[in-house]
């Protein structure tokens, strides 16, 4: 069963063909969930692990209401879990109830470009600042965001030092898309956080309110697609839809120039592509923490635990197919970027399954995923295939990690928490490392910004958007 | 005699190698640090001889004929009243020359002593992962030079064969010569009651005394390592030897190769170390022997000397002396064991050189504009300021030296390579306990407690050496934390001096070495050291060290990571701008590697910017160029906020240097 959910952040205008083909693509493969989304509350299976652990609330199946931040009752390591399951099932389900073909939720969240744009004057249209209703194919490009002074936050770029890319082991380069909701969007609005004068001079204990959201989706490539006809050119991961959420997006393949990576500035080089979701970042603002709750989400077939590649020989572990992992790739040799071969395929594992972190949050994750999954075999199976693999917030009360998170001793949840697909060669720190309220740094094309602590800099969205306009005015 | 207390500063004095007969003296102010105000010229720099204190420009680095001058060591005495010598900080001291009055005496001569050797191929192989600890439980790393008859340190054998040692010499500060330590001069010392004696039957021992062949790769025997020579004032200046190695033959036609990086068989080189003694001669014939005597270390040239090390050796012995010996129980407790977290460091003297040294290591390393732009961040940070505004507040960047699993964290400072056994580098626990203090917003504005000019010599020369990752290091090793090496009764000596081993010259015999095997660290052996006592323990020959040490990966290798790293670069310039290569004050958009030219180029990331050959490191040591900054810069007008390569004699063929991150293939890094 293949899914598409159109994302629609492409600004030139398909032909009429194409999106004639898109939209019978969209109501014909929606029409195939019909049967699991049936709308009536069930109460589900109740694994062993529910029943002695952190476990989903029968009232999440089989329509997830968002949660609400007023109500977090911020008391239990599995209620921040919770959070996160709840708000993911939310997100991945479709934006209209009573039309199953409609937009999954946050395909229809905002993209921080259209919020913070690129000429610092702020949005041009009410949330979510582009037109979501299907006129529109999505663009899921391979930006170099910052060192092209954009302020596009999609970027093909990993986390950590340098600019690290990942390839899957199929040659195809991973790609990512960021999103933030509209509370979001009416607090920076609010604001006018997209003024530079605001942001460099906003009270540094200012925080983000209550129900801000902002993701990050990463995505393989799992078809090349005829421009006009739709039609499939190569196929990358054979019945995609099986076993991943899909959509189409346009994407622009890299280069290498001058020694380091580049989307192609040939715009007859994009392609039209099925894109397979192996990895979300769900992050959010409840009561009493205003650092966000950090949690990533990743597909199972990404990458096998470390633990279980072999120093030498075979695994029957890890001598499978996987997204990122090289079968029976040694220990020694995962989680490696080459320098001197930028878009060499890199063979990745989770050195960290769940996130670290105590027995009781590890216990929970594991139990939590194991009581949403009985669900959502009835309910949403395709969605069996993700699983969440950690979280991480502080002890409230406004306790902001200044940079690289400090002090650790405020940290809760999961202290080394990375997405493999996110976070490939960082997997040894987590979230707060790189979001914090510190002091940043930021180059931008070869200038260094500097901007100053303030709890708004969680978001990296603020902080590459501050340096991209103290850029701009300097030059 | 009256309370005054005499002590020579610095008490561990470094001489340095050069090709050339010429030298200038060694920097007497801490590398980065203000000098003057209002001056833009940082500390670092070295001296020109015959001077207080003018410091060398671009010039004066190579002689005539384009030979790197040596680097001397000054030597003076300081005298101390009681209550000033009792305490640390005494914040006095007065210096003591010829034509000063001491005890109401003038002071017409000072007689110096010096006695350098170099034990290194009679002593024991570094062993890279373990350190000091390799001498833990009696044990020892495994024989140099091994002989198959369990290669004893004392054996008389290898003592002649092995150890280099030309004997002391003495020499007066009214003489304003010199007197070499090589093999056709006599060897000669100060003894009570009889003022300077030789020592005719010395048993003298160089390379060519034990082996019949021998190979100089640079075509400079080695006949000396160094020399004494006394200026206007009677103070000391030692000179190092010239910088050469070589190897004898394991079979006919068969010089020893040079197989290691640290540890190399069949090797000799010339650098060397020995204590400094002194004594006043007044004008009534009368003497007083300085109670303080000093330690002198010859090693490399320093190619970067305004560059401040993260860890330097002055913060390595100045935690030792903190947290072993009692040097200032309001600072550490030692019947607590612990820091006092009342104590306010002082923001200029305790807290700034690190922010300093974070700044100025860009021009060194091949940083790119991330890590340029976050360290020069670092580097404004103001007493001023408060620390949660800045780049480290919190401390999240700095590695906590008393975690053990942050040496193995690659996203906290400093981002070097280790000590034995640890991946990256920690600041000593001192410098950690001074930020923390400043974190909490403890460090007090301004300069620390009056610091005399004679203790501000020890803290600016060791100040001016590599520390904290001691594999062994290029100046002195991790020794330097063993409080067995030292005077510990530093009320009456002064503090961080090492402890002499009583010498009896006069029962030196022609045909029984006059030294041992010597000092062994974790023996509870307070008897002191004698001279080669601290330079064994270093790499030979110490190019080939010199050579490998621009970048790696960690050893032990933290998990997943093959990421190179700096190993030393603020003492083993990695990558620099060359002052050539700037126009119109604009920096060029790529560095250089400082290690360039013929014989360099690889394909292996690992090894860039090295000799491919180690031989090479020896024949063109003295080729490199040297980063200083561009106030000091002739025939230019250069920033005075960039350091820049000048005097490099070596082609600019190679590998371009690539901006950091760098890495091996996956899989390929050390384990």
């Amino acid at each position: 069963m293949k899914q598409r959910q159109p994302l629609r952040l492409r600004s030139r205008p398909l032909s009429p063909r194409l999106l004639a083909i898109l939209t019978c693509l969209v109501v014909a493969i929606a029409g195939c969930r019909n049967g699991n989304d049936s709308g009536q509350a069930e109460p589900g299976p109740v694994s062993e692990n529910e029943m002695n652990g952190c476990a989903a609330e029968p009232d999440w199946f089989p329509v997830t209401a968002r949660p609400a931040a007023d109500s977090f009752p911020n008391s239990q390591n599995c209620d921040f879990h919770q959070w996160a399951w709840q708000t993911f099932l939310w997100l991945t389900q479709p934006s209209d109830p009573n039309d199953v073909g409609s937009p999954v939720n946050f395909a229809i969240m905002a993209y921080p470009r259209d919020l913070f744009t690129r000429g610092g004057t702020g949005p041009t249209q009410e949330y979510p600042g582009r037109s979501i209703d299907g006129g529109e194919p999505q663009n899921l490009l391979a930006r170099v965001g910052k060192s092209q002074v954009t302020v596009d936050s999609i970027d093909i770029f990993q986390a950590g030092p340098g600019n690290k890319i990942l390839i899957d082991q199929e040659g195809w380069v991973v790609y990512y898309s960021t999103y933030l909701d509209e509370n979001y969007w009416d607090f920076a609005v609010e604001n006018q956080l997209y003024v530079l004068d605001t942001l460099q001079n906003v009270t540094p204990d200012g925080d983000f309110p209550n129900d801000v959201l902002e993701l990050k989706a990463s995505w393989r490539v799992a078809e090349i697609l005829d421009e006009e006809t739709g039609a499939v050119t190569q196929t990358v991961i054979p019945d995609a839809g099986v076993r991943f959420f899909t959509t189409t997006a346009m994407l622009s393949p890299v280069v290498v120039k001058d020694g380091k990576v580049e989307e192609d500035p040939d715009p007859g080089a994009q392609q039209l592509a099925t894109i397979a979701l192996v990895g979300m970042h769900v992050t959010g603002i409840v009561r009493d923490h205003p650092e966000f709750i950090w949690a990533t989400f990743e597909h199972v077939d990404n990458a096998p635990d470390c633990a279980d590649t072999p120093t030498s020989g075979t695994n029957p572990a890890t001598n499978r197919a996987w997204s990122l992992y090289r079968a029976d790739t040694p220990a020694g040799s995962n989680n490696q970027f080459d320098e001197d071969n930028l878009l060499a395929s890199v063979s990745v594992c989770r050195q960290h399954p769940w996130g670290g972190g105590n027995e009781q949050n590890q216990d929970n994750i594991k139990s939590l995923n194991a009581s949403v999954r009985g669900h959502l075999e009835q309910h949403r199976p395709l969605w069996t295939n993700y699983q969440l693999v950690g979280g991480i917030w502080t002890t409230g009360n406004d306790a902001i990690p200044l940079n690289n998170g400090a002090p650790d001793s405020i940290q809760i949840g999961s202290l080394v928490l990375a997405n493999t697909s996110m976070e490939t060669f960082t997997q040894d720190d987590n979230c707060f490392a790189c979001h914090n309220s510190g002091r940043h740094i930021v180059a931008v094309g070869n200038t260094p910004q500097t901007i100053g602590r303030k709890h708004l800099n969680l978001s990296h969205y603020v902080v590459n958007y501050q340096a991209t306009q103290q850029y701009r005015v300097s030059r | 005699m009256s309370g005054s207390i005499l002590r020579i500063h610095p008490a561990i004095g470094l001489a340095r190698v050069g090709n050339s007969e010429e030298y200038y003296i060694g920097p007497e102010t801490a590398a980065g640090m203000p000098v003057k105000p209002d001056d833009p010229t940082m500390g670092g720099l070295p001296i020109k001889p015959g001077t207080e204190s003018d410091t060398i420009t671009s010039s004066d680095v190579r002689d005539a004929n384009g030979a790197l001058k040596r680097q001397a060591a000054r030597f003076r005495i300081f005298q101390y009243s009681a209550d000033e010598a009792g305490r640390y900080p005494s914040g006095g001291g007065t210096e003591i020359q010829i034509g000063s009055t001491v005890d109401g005496k003038e002071v017409v001569d000072i007689i110096w002593t010096a006695h350098l050797a170099n034990k290194k191929a009679n002593w024991y192989q570094l062993d890279d992962d373990r350190g000091v600890k390799a001498y833990d439980d009696g044990a020892t790393p495994s024989p140099r030079n091994p002989d198959g008859q369990g290669s004893n340190p004392d054996n008389p054998e290898r003592l002649r064969k092995l150890v280099i040692d030309p004997g002391p010499r003495a020499i007066k500060g009214s003489s304003m010569s010199g007197i070499s330590f090589d093999k056709k001069t006599e060897a000669c010392y100060w003894e009570s009651g009889d003022g300077i004696q030789t020592i005719g039957d010395y048993p003298k021992s160089f390379p060519d005394d034990a082996f019949d062949e021998l190979e100089h790769p640079s075509d400079v025997p080695i006949e000396t390592l160094g020399e004494l020579q006394t200026d206007d004032k009677g103070r000391l200046l030692v000179l190092a030897a010239f910088g050469t190695a070589c190897a004898w033959y394991k079979g006919p036609g068969e010089p020893y190769p040079l197989p290691h990086d640290v540890n190399n068989d069949g090797w000799f080189d010339d650098v060397a170390d020995g204590p400094v003694t002194a004594v006043l001669v007044f004008e009534d014939g009368s003497v007083h022997e300085v109670g303080g005597g000093a330690w002198v270390i010859t090693t490399d040239p320093a190619y970067a000397p305004q560059i401040p090390n993260a860890v330097s050796l002055w913060d390595d012995i100045f935690d030792s002396w903190v947290r072993k010996l009692d040097l200032m129980p309001d600072l550490f407790s030692s019947a607590d064991g612990s820091f006092n977290s009342d104590y306010r460091p002082s923001f200029d003297d305790d807290v700034r050189p690190m922010f300093r040294s974070a700044g100025l290591q860009r021009w060194i390393a091949n940083f790119n504009i991330l890590a340029i732009g976050a360290h020069a961040d670092v580097d404004k940070i103001a007493a001023s300021d408060d620390p949660e505004d800045t780049m480290l507040g919190g401390l999240g960047f700095i590695r906590d030296p008393d975690d053990e699993a942050a040496s193995g964290k690659d996203r906290t400072m400093p981002l070097s390579l280790g000590d034995a056994g640890e991946s990256f580098l920690s600041l000593s626990k001192t410098q950690f306990f001074f930020l923390k203090q400043w974190n909490a917003r403890k460090a007090k504005a301004g300069p620390g407690p009056r610091i005399g000019a004679g203790e501000y010599l020890d803290r600016a020369v060791l100040a001016n050496c590599l520390g904290g990752r001691f594999s062994p290091g290029i100046d002195m090793t991790f020794i330097c934390r063993e409080p067995d090496l030292y005077y510990k009764d530093w009320q009456a000596t002064g503090p961080f001096r090492i402890k002499l081993k009583p010498l009896a010259y006069a029962q030196a015999k022609r045909n029984k070495p006059f030294l041992t095997g010597g000092y062994t660290p974790r023996r509870n052996d307070t008897s002191g050291l004698e001279p080669g006592d601290v330079s064994k323990f270093m790499a030979i020959p110490w190019h080939t060290d010199y050579n490998s040490c621009a970048t790696h990966t960690p050893a032990p290798n933290p998990t997943f990571n093959n990421t190179l790293y700096w190993s030393w670069p603020a003492q083993r310039p990695v990558a620099v701008y060359v002052a050539g290569d700037v126009v119109d004050g604009k920096l060029p958009v790529r560095q250089r590697f400082s290690v360039r030219g013929e014989g360099t180029e690889t394909d292996a990331s690992d090894q860039v910017g090295r000799y491919q050959l180690r031989v090479d490191m020896i024949r063109k040591w003295q080729d490199i160029g040297v980063v200083i900054q561009g106030t000091a810069i002739d025939g230019g007008d250069f920033d005075a906020e960039h350091y820049l390569e000048v005097a490099s004699r070596l082609d600019d063929s190679g590998n371009p240097v690539e901006e950091w991150p760098n890495t091996v293939p996956p899989g390929t890094g050390s384990t």
